[in-house]
């Protein structure tokens, strides 16, 4: 049997009573502030893998702003190619009257000045702006890309050929632009078509006006197709943002069982610990008073 | 973080100090007790206070320090630390602290400077902190930053900005005093904390590829005439040449800048007076130099991909030419020749340093027009022949030789005449984002040609033109394709013909002439890695960052003041977000830990390296605190007092003490009664 000193038993039920409140005070630590975690070193493992999913969370935040203004631009470019549709069947069925037997020089000179008028807001479309910046000029956003040249005969492209890309997930770019040189001027030359018209309508020429229009009509089924396009690719960014909505619901909910505390299960081990330190202080109490002086 | 970093590295280097003059005060308390109880163990009985004292404090000094205690025969103590003595009996040695190498902080002996082996004890603990521990995490952060750095600098200086056009550019490393010979990439260039002048390690520029074999490498600048918006691209080439590789030192880019060539450096398209509008020197600064670049007034730098030039510009349009002869004073030098306006063929170099011309020779022409006929020209040792009949000379033309080290020229047909184009041709420029990676190759340039003459944007005559581009991935040579197009009613003067990966050009109004004789072609310069060593980062030339270390970076001033100074572009388009995007790309490079992971990851992993470390250690200590408790329990069963024992055996003492009393008592009755008999 080994020898028990005064010291050795308050030592161990000082001990004893450190640990407890120890266990106690970091209960009562993450009760108080919710979460699991004080520091990185409390778990390591939980903590990295919350670190990990944190930092996506946040990326989620940039890149739904990236699409924000992503679908603000393209549905600018929407609503100009929408208004370009509407004129090309404008000059169709202008075109259309022009070709009837019935229609004299001066009728289809008048009709030449509508044309005309439908040329100036087909490009004025072609120059629309998006927050201060040309919407189909590549990347040379701050000049004015389609000019109409001084004989009226042509119009010029002065934008670029850059397109522009934002990031609208992890690694998928988007490209915001659509180029008004290929769009416009590439395969159907939209101001081309109008402008033949218009030129053969003034030259009174119904035979011309006919020629044309087969062109125009073209140009008419290219626009509705770009439109078509463009529809489907802001319907692509929008199922890339609602994914993304997603993706940020899932984030927090995992970074929570990461991180936070289970309320219920922390205060039950709460209870517990208290009753043990109770029970050590109490025990402790018993032990550490008696002395043989008290009973002489 | 990493200033908190250091300064918890400094108060753990001052922890340090002070508890070493703990342990001097223990030790010299040892020794004044020592003195005492050998005084009082001699004259009689053991001092058993100061021996109590003594133990105390020895305890103290075993928490500071592992000692090793022995015990003599005259109850003094001699204390040993690390084989040496501490204590002895009438002295102690005294302890201090010192800087040794690498910053490492260590406890020395006050007399000698001799090193303490620290084992066990919270002056070893501290220690660790303080030399290990601690600047591990601090050289991790660096590490992180300087990658970081170095490639987000990298990024940023090759973009442009429609709205930044500088005149001047200056980088921001000091390169330190009297190593402007230094080549560029040697390691003495380093730069120690706490120096100003000195690259980062991990930021020196690389003329070597992975194996370690050096490789030629490009660096691109763009002039820009910042009233045309024309912009001239020229490369500045290293070529290493045999074995030795050729030197690359700042003065040397210097030269090659202001003169054409400089020790492995030489400027494509080879212009005369080096590269134009452009002068460069090294700036005298506080501990050394800084490259400073100035553009001559209305001119702009920058180093982008940006590709507007106006290759026709600036050729000779004369005949073929053929130089011989050597001269050792040329050695390694560039030569130009120009017409000047007395009919003269003037020869100069220019001086790297201030750019100033050096008239090497002048000679009059003997004709308006170059003949075949004519006797060779003799410029100082050399001899310049004009080949064929072509056109006259013209006043302000020039072209350029490169002269090897031994003053020769060469080889084969000397002077590089690239490009030959009519004055009266049509211009073309050529524009967009280079998309491609391949680098400018000298020998394999993009390049015009006309194949079939004719007037741009006529349906009848309309000319032929062919392409010659470059494609490949970027590593090592690269494979040459053509493209050939009419330039009929379709493509009118103006309108942008794509040659390949986003470049196309643009030809003016006018007539184009077939390449007789070479006489209608145009080389110009594409290049999709227009900083292939890392000299612009390594210079600190256009960065993002300035600083060496964690604890220093910071943005650069310039783009602080002015959003409009940050480069987001590869070309000078206003929308050009595209260098933006090469940034974040970078993001998920992977440079760090042998190139397994990216910034994130890093940061993310030495992170829990130090959770892991502080978890580990938490328990350790732990467990170490119930292992000192049991031997403590250990001690005191054999030495510790309990009570009841003690009352136990005093009460003994007392009723023993009591029955001895008795017995007093009754001898003294017995003694009382026999003398009563007696009396």
């Amino acid at each position: 049997m080994s020898r028990v000193t005064s010291m050795m038993v308050t030592r161990n039920v000082l001990g004893a009573n450190q640990a407890n409140l120890n266990r106690v005070a970091s209960l009562q630590h993450q009760l108080a502030t919710g979460k699991r975690l004080a520091q990185l070193s409390d778990d390591p493992i939980s903590g990295r893998r919350a670190m990990t999913f944190r930092v996506q969370y946040n990326e989620m935040d940039r890149y739904l702003a990236n699409i924000d203004k992503t679908l603000a631009f393209q549905q600018a470019s929407e609503s100009a190619v929408t208004g370009m549709v509407d004129i090309a069947e404008e000059a169709k069925a202008l075109a259309l009257k022009a070709t009837n037997g019935s229609e004299d020089a001066a009728s289809r000179s008048a009709m030449a000045r509508t044309m005309d008028g439908l040329l100036q807001r087909m490009v004025d479309l072609g120059n629309a702006t998006h927050d201060g910046r040309y919407i189909f000029a590549g990347t040379a956003v701050f000049d004015k890309p389609f000019d109409l040249t001084a004989d009226g005969n042509g119009v010029l492209y002065q934008g670029d050929q850059d397109d522009f890309q934002v990031s609208i997930s992890k690694g998928n770019r988007a490209t915001v632009n659509l180029n008004g040189a290929k769009v416009f001027q590439q395969d159907h030359d939209v101001f081309k078509a109008l402008i033949d018209v218009r030129n053969a309508m003034a030259a009174n020429d119904p035979e011309a006006v006919e020629e044309h229009l087969a062109a125009l009509d073209g140009v008419h089924a290219h626009l509705g197709d770009t439109l078509g396009a463009l529809g489907s690719s802001i319907r692509r960014v929008e199922l890339t943002q609602q994914q993304i909505e997603a993706q940020k619901v899932n984030l927090s909910e995992l970074i929570s069982k990461e991180e936070d505390v289970d309320l219920a299960e922390t205060i039950s081990r709460l209870q517990m610990a208290e009753t043990t330190l109770e029970a050590g202080l109490n025990a402790g109490a018993r032990v550490l008073r008696p002395t043989l002086l008290d009973y002489i | 973080m990493a200033r908190d970093l250091s300064q918890q590295r400094d108060s753990a280097g001052s922890t340090l100090h002070s508890l070493t003059r703990d342990v001097n005060r223990l030790s010299s308390q040892l020794a004044d007790l020592n003195i005492d109880i050998r005084r009082g163990s001699a004259s009689g009985a053991p001092p058993n206070d100061l021996i109590d004292a003594r133990d105390e404090l020895l305890r103290e000094l075993s928490t500071l320090v592992q000692v090793t205690v022995r015990y003599q025969p005259d109850n003094s103590v001699q204390v040993d630390l690390g084989g040496r003595l501490l204590v002895g009996s009438a002295s102690s040695a005294e302890l201090t602290t010192e800087q040794i190498d690498d910053g490492k902080l260590a406890v020395v002996y006050a007399d000698d400077r001799g090193l303490v082996q620290l084992s066990g004890g919270r002056l070893q603990a501290i220690a660790h902190m303080r030399n290990e521990v601690l600047p591990d995490i601090i050289a991790d952060f660096d590490q992180l930053a300087v990658s970081m750095m170095r490639q987000m600098n990298g990024i940023h200086a090759t973009g442009a900005n429609s709205a930044a056009r500088p005149q001047a550019v200056m980088g921001e490393m000091v390169i330190p005093g009297g190593m402007l010979n230094t080549n560029l990439d040697d390691p003495s260039l380093k730069k120690e904390p706490g120096q100003i002048a000195g690259i980062p390690a991990g930021m020196l520029p690389e003329f070597v590829d992975e194996l370690g074999n050096p490789q030629s490498t490009n660096l691109s600048i763009n002039i820009m005439n910042t009233a045309t918006g024309v912009a001239e691209k020229y490369t500045i080439r290293y070529e290493p040449g045999g074995v030795p590789a050729a030197s690359r030192s700042l003065n040397d880019l210097i030269s090659a800048i202001n003169t054409g060539r400089g020790g492995g450096f030489s400027v494509h398209p080879p212009v005369a007076g080096g590269i134009p509008h452009l002068k460069a020197h090294a700036l005298s600064v506080d501990g050394g130099h800084k490259l400073s670049l100035q553009a001559a007034d209305g001119y702009a730098i920058d180093f982008s991909r940006s590709l507007d030039t106006r290759p026709s510009e600036s050729v000779w349009t004369g005949a073929g030419i053929d130089i011989a002869g050597s001269d050792p004073d040329l050695a390694g030098k560039r030569l130009h020749f120009d017409i000047t306006n007395d009919g003269r063929l003037e020869a100069y170099t220019i001086h790297p340093q201030t750019g100033n011309r050096e008239v090497y020779d002048s000679v009059a022409l003997p004709s308006p027009a170059p003949d075949p006929a004519d006797p060779p020209l003799f410029l100082g040792d050399l001899e310049v022949t004009f080949l064929g009949a072509a056109s006259e000379y013209v006043i302000g033309q020039g072209f350029t030789a490169d002269l090897t080290n031994a003053g020769d020229l060469a080889d084969g047909d000397p002077v590089e005449v690239r490009s030959n184009w009519r004055d009266d041709a049509a211009g073309v420029s050529i524009h967009g984002r280079y998309t491609g990676a391949v680098s400018m190759i000298p020998d394999q340039p993009w390049n015009m040609s006309v194949l079939k003459g004719g007037t741009i944007g006529s349906a009848n005559d309309a000319p032929m033109v062919k392409f010659t581009y470059n494609v490949g991935d970027g590593s090592g040579g690269a494979e040459q394709r053509t493209m050939v197009i009419t330039l009929d009613e379709h493509y009118p003067p103006g309108t942008q013909i794509p040659i390949a990966d986003g470049v196309y050009a643009i030809f003016d109004d006018g007539q184009l002439f077939e390449d007789v004789g070479g006489n209608n072609n145009l080389d110009f310069t594409v290049d999709g890695q227009p900083d292939q060593a890392g000299l612009l980062s390594a210079l600190g030339v256009q960065s993002l960052f300035h600083g060496g270390t964690a604890a220093t970076m910071k943005v650069a001033d310039s783009v602080l003041a002015s959003p409009n100074n940050l480069l987001v572009g590869s070309t000078r388009a206003n929308g050009d977000n595209s260098n933006i995007l090469r940034m974040l790309d970078a993001r998920q490079e992977q440079l760090l830990d042998d190139d397994s992971l990216n910034f994130e990851d890093f940061y993310q992993d030495r992170l829990n390296r130090v959770a892991t470390q502080v978890n580990q250690v938490a328990q350790q200590k732990s467990n170490q605190a119930a292992v000192q408790a049991s031997l403590e329990n250990r001690r005191d069963q054999i030495s510790g007092v309990n009570i009841d024992e003690e009352v136990g055996l005093l009460i003994m003492q007392q009723q023993a003490y009591q029955a001895a009393a008795r017995i007093v008592g009754i001898e003294r009755e017995n003694i009382q009664a026999l003398l009563g008999i007696l009396g």
